[in-house]
């Protein structure tokens, strides 16, 4: 039986045209343990979702239930429900820290202890705490004496020292920088290792969703459209707007032929083989940038653009009826001047057609 | 060193700074000294003169419960308000601002003879009306009297909640709605959240804003002249007038007695600002995207209430006094416009409205130039300068209007200045529009600098050096760039100035001679001699002027060119909806 269960949640907000779904019969179920993204730009409902089960928001219809504990319910014959935020047991990470200014670190961690009733304990356990995220030197000082990365392990510390059977990740890097970014993003990855909290964690960073997550569910105008491990995610995207999301290349083809053995698709950018057969006439293909081989060929319609020298690898990008992609070639291939005309070409496994 | 740090040592030579600041110190401070020197020469016979003085400990006990009494009612209304306000949001929230800040624009004498006109112990209309229920029927007088403390207190404090208001309102935009959230989910309750995490952190702008009201309030002067003249419930600022606008005078003995109020004046300030520089540890770690997330209707309820409870009664007061041949007529005869007529066919009358207007007109031309100069050396410069400035701009403030009056007349009227203007032009200074002007200026000018300079502080002074680098002088970038971005700001502050000349009463009482009365001061006569229909009559004047400076506020808010009010209401909306949405 899955830990956290969400059914057909659905948000909107007035406006002059009409209510604007937020979110739109989003249904999800996490497992205990886990750790789930959700990814998506902004505006595709992801922090709604999130403020709807801290209970900071009130949805028009849907259910949220945490074990047997249910949280929320409204609308379709269901009782209405609707805790308050402080009766739900949660913990969350803000994207602006949200530490309060006027405690000290070591009182703003002791708070949820506090609220539960639990004074005695309450400094010891939140400088358990504040060693977890390695910030009980800090106890005694105000959060407008610490830097922005201090402050959200701080706000990470009181998150979790009220032990909550959940806790909420609201964007809670994107306010830090690259480096502090990584370092803070692989720390949370390891806390999850040795902790194994459940948690739900808000981002439109496809890099920390892969390496976070144990689950990933990518939105879209207030919907899931897929949800699965990171790799399955990656490597065989359901929709093109997911295979964007992460990075692939997203192009129209007209199917040329389709025979048993397999079918060839026209591109402006060479013809891709595959073996699947029954293809529709026009199809979307997307591969991800590593995955193209590029090769020099007389009267293309596509050229290079630009070359850029990475170390590592080549960036190419290349241009062809107005369309660009991308395409990175490791150190070793052979090298393209910048206006050549060349072909790609794609590994069949590599291709993902919709 | 940081963008704005280079940028501001770009300006940090504006070669006029300091004669600048030397002009307005001497403008502010030059009165205070003159105040001050003459009780100083012979100090201890006045002081035994002052203790002599009838009812000396009587009037300062009422000083402080004028004071503490005032300061505290203004104060908790004016978190109730500020509180509803700022959890509203759109329309309702721009509302009710705008409902909070009315009392400022009614002139003080207005409001005070507005609600006596209801709440006189005999001929009050709502004490009348009140006699008709079945619970007072019994009694000839009441059941209220405006002429007692409480009443002073009372609606001292109604015409000092805007300027609480404006700072708990600032204080609590302040603070991140998310801090809020983050209380909510680590287990607190709504009214926990209020008492544990919103108050807690609008200390620091509720001292802030109660010590600024409490200096208002110990200078406050219309109400206890008004009211507590006819039995005698005397406060300083009362004591002050008796002892300088009325003969016999006494200049030396009122100036000793105004020693203390300007001493706490200056402390007040002084620990003011020190407060203003030491807030880092309350800034809030983030800036918060605006509060004001729920749109509950009852939040309007409060305010409704303070409208129609405590703004509007005055002003129907007015009403049916202008409107009727006497004070006590009968209600529900037909309108009379006779009290009007008899306004605008007395010489005098006339004289002191074309005056009013006049004055403040002129004065706010030159406080708007020393505003914006101002606003320049404070927020462009770095330095010392900025700071001495700083602090002479806001003592005008905390010290009593009537004061001023004095020092200006100290100053301006008996002082070396006026015999060299006198060999001058060959006319005396005292009973000269000039020294009306000159307390105009001095007194509304910290009003019209806080409004200009918070309109400057959002304004990136990279605009103005870009401007500098693209070939306009630092002047040239003032005019092209600065003050085209800061009009609606300029105009506001500008009609702010101007209402508050208008209604001066406190200073204006002092130095005005036969051919200089104002509104407030024939006003002020005519209530003495109890010609009432007049007094509302040019009450009501006195708030149709400060209409007119609103819509012209209004129209400029409403800007044509329409980048600013793209800049404001739309993108507040696509701001709020995004935010929500993502």
């Amino acid at each position: 039986m899955s830990y956290l269960e969400i059914e057909s949640l659905t948000v909107t907000y007035p406006s002059q045209s009409g209510d604007i779904y937020a979110l739109k019969d989003l249904s999800l179920s996490l497992a205990e343990g886990s750790l789930t993204v959700l990814l998506g730009e902004s505006g595709c409902g992801k922090s709604t979702a999130l403020n709807a089960i801290a209970g900071l928001s009130t949805p028009e219809q849907g259910s949220i239930r945490i074990g047997s504990q249910v949280l929320f319910s409204c609308g379709q014959g269901r009782p209405k429900i609707h805790l308050a935020p402080n009766e739900r047991g949660l913990g969350m990470v803000f994207q602006s820290y949200a530490l309060w200014p006027h405690l000290s670190i070591v009182d703003n961690v002791a708070y949820p202890i506090r609220r539960k009733g639990d004074s005695l304990t309450a400094v010891e356990q939140s400088m358990a705490a504040l060693m977890m995220v390695r910030c009980d030197h800090l106890a005694h000082r105000f959060p407008g004496e610490l830097s922005g990365g201090q402050q959200q392990r701080i706000a990470l510390a009181r998150a979790i020292v009220g032990r909550p059977q959940l806790l909420l990740f609201d964007e809670p890097l994107s306010n830090l920088d690259a480096g502090l970014r990584r370092s803070l993003r692989d720390e949370l990855s390891k806390l999850h290792q040795e902790f194994g909290f459940t948690g739900i964690y808000v981002t439109h960073d496809q890099s920390e969703a892969l390496a976070l997550g144990t689950n990933i569910a990518v939105m879209q105008d207030g919907k899931i459209l897929q949800m699965g491990s990171p790799a399955q995610i990656y490597q065989s995207p359901s929709h093109a707007y997911v295979a964007q999301f992460f990075g692939a290349n997203v192009i129209e083809g007209v199917t040329l032929t389709g025979s048993d053995t397999g079918s060839r698709i026209q591109t402006p950018f060479g013809i891709f083989k595959t073996h699947r057969v029954g293809l529709e006439p026009n199809v979307t293909v997307s591969f991800a940038p590593h995955a193209a081989r590029i090769v020099a060929v007389d009267h293309s319609s596509a050229s290079l653009s630009s070359v850029v020298y990475l170390g590592s690898h080549h960036d190419y990008r290349i241009e062809s009826q107005g369309i660009e992609i991308l395409v990175t070639q490791p150190v070793g291939h052979p090298v393209f001047a910048k206006g050549t005309q060349v072909e790609i070409e794609v590994n069949d496994d590599m291709l993902h057609i919709f | 060193m940081s963008l704005i740090q280079r940028a501001k040592s770009q300006w940090a030579q504006l070669s006029w700074a300091p004669l600048f600041a030397l002009f307005i110190s001497f403008l502010v401070i030059y009165p205070i000294v003159e105040l001050i020197r003459p009780p100083i020469s012979n100090f201890w016979e006045l002081l035994q003169e002052a203790i002599e003085m009838p009812r000396l400990g009587a009037i300062l006990w009422r000083t402080t419960w004028l004071a503490c009494g005032s300061m505290t009612l203004a104060t908790l209304i004016a978190l109730v308000l500020a509180w509803c306000r700022s959890n509203l949001f759109g329309r309702w929230g721009a509302t009710a601002q705008i409902v909070a800040m009315v009392p400022l624009v009614i002139p003080p004498l207005a409001g005070v003879t507005g609600w006596a006109f209801l709440f006189s112990p005999n001929v009050g209309y709502l004490n009348v009306a009140l006699r008709e229920l079945p619970f007072f029927t019994d009694i000839m007088e009441g059941p209220f009297d405006v002429y007692t403390l409480p009443w002073i207190i009372g609606i001292t404090a109604i015409y000092l909640i805007p300027y609480a208001f404006v700072f708990i309102q600032a204080g609590l935009a302040n603070i991140d709605p998310r801090l809020e959230d983050a209380a909510r989910t680590s287990g607190s309750s709504w009214w926990g959240v209020q008492c544990r995490i919103v108050l807690p952190l609008l200390r620091p702008s509720l001292i802030y804003g109660g010590s600024v009201v409490a200096l208002l309030a110990l200078g406050q002067f219309t109400a206890p002249l008004l009211l507590g003249r006819s039995k005698g419930i005397d406060v300083i600022t009362t004591q002050l007038y008796r002892l300088t606008g009325t003969t016999p005078t006494n200049f030396p003995l009122a100036e000793l007695i105004a020693l203390p109020v300007l001493l706490l004046a200056l402390v007040g300030v002084v620990v003011q600002r020190k407060l203003l520089g030491n807030q880092n540890r309350f800034s809030m770690a983030s800036k918060g995207i605006g509060r004001g997330r729920s749109q509950n209707r009852w939040l309007l309820l409060p305010i409704a209430l303070y409208c129609f409870l405590l703004v509007i009664p005055p002003l129907i007061g007015l009403l049916l006094v202008a409107g009727t041949p006497f004070w006590g007529a009968p209600i529900g005869t037909s309108w009379e416009w006779t009290a009007f007529t008899e306004v605008f066919s007395s010489q005098l009358m006339k004289q002191a409205i074309f005056n009013s207007l006049q004055y403040s007109l002129i004065a706010t031309c030159i406080c708007i130039v020393i505003c914006l100069c101002t606003a320049l050396v404070t927020l462009r410069t770095t330095g010392r300068v900025k700071v001495i400035l700083d602090f002479v701009i806001n003592l005008p403030i905390a010290i009593p209007a009537i004061l001023f009056g004095m020092g200006v007349f100290a100053t301006y009227a008996l002082g070396p200045i006026t015999l060299w203007f006198k060999s001058v032009t060959g006319y005396p200074l005292y009973g000269s529009g000039i020294i009306i002007i000159l307390s105009y200026v001095i007194l509304v000018l910290p009003h019209g600098t806080r409004l200009v300079m918070s309109g400057m502080t959002q304004i990136d002074p990279k605009l103005e050096t870009a401007a500098m680098v693209f070939g306009s002088s630092q002047t040239g970038s003032v005019i092209r760039i600065l003050v085209p971005l800061l009009r609606r700001n300029l105009v506001g502050s500008a009609m702010l100035m101007f209402i508050l000349c208008s209604h001066e009463f406190a200073a204006s009482v002092l130095l005005i001679g036969p051919e200089t009365q104002v509104m407030s001061t024939v006003l002020y006569g005519q209530w003495d001699t109890g010609t009432y229909p007049q007094v509302a009559a040019l009450a009501l004047i006195m708030v149709a002027i400060a209409l007119v400076g609103l819509a012209v506020i209004a129209v400029f808010d409403g800007d044509r060119i329409g980048y600013r009010r793209k800049g404001s209401i739309a993108k507040f909306f696509s701001r709020r909806q995004s935010v929500e949405l993502s």
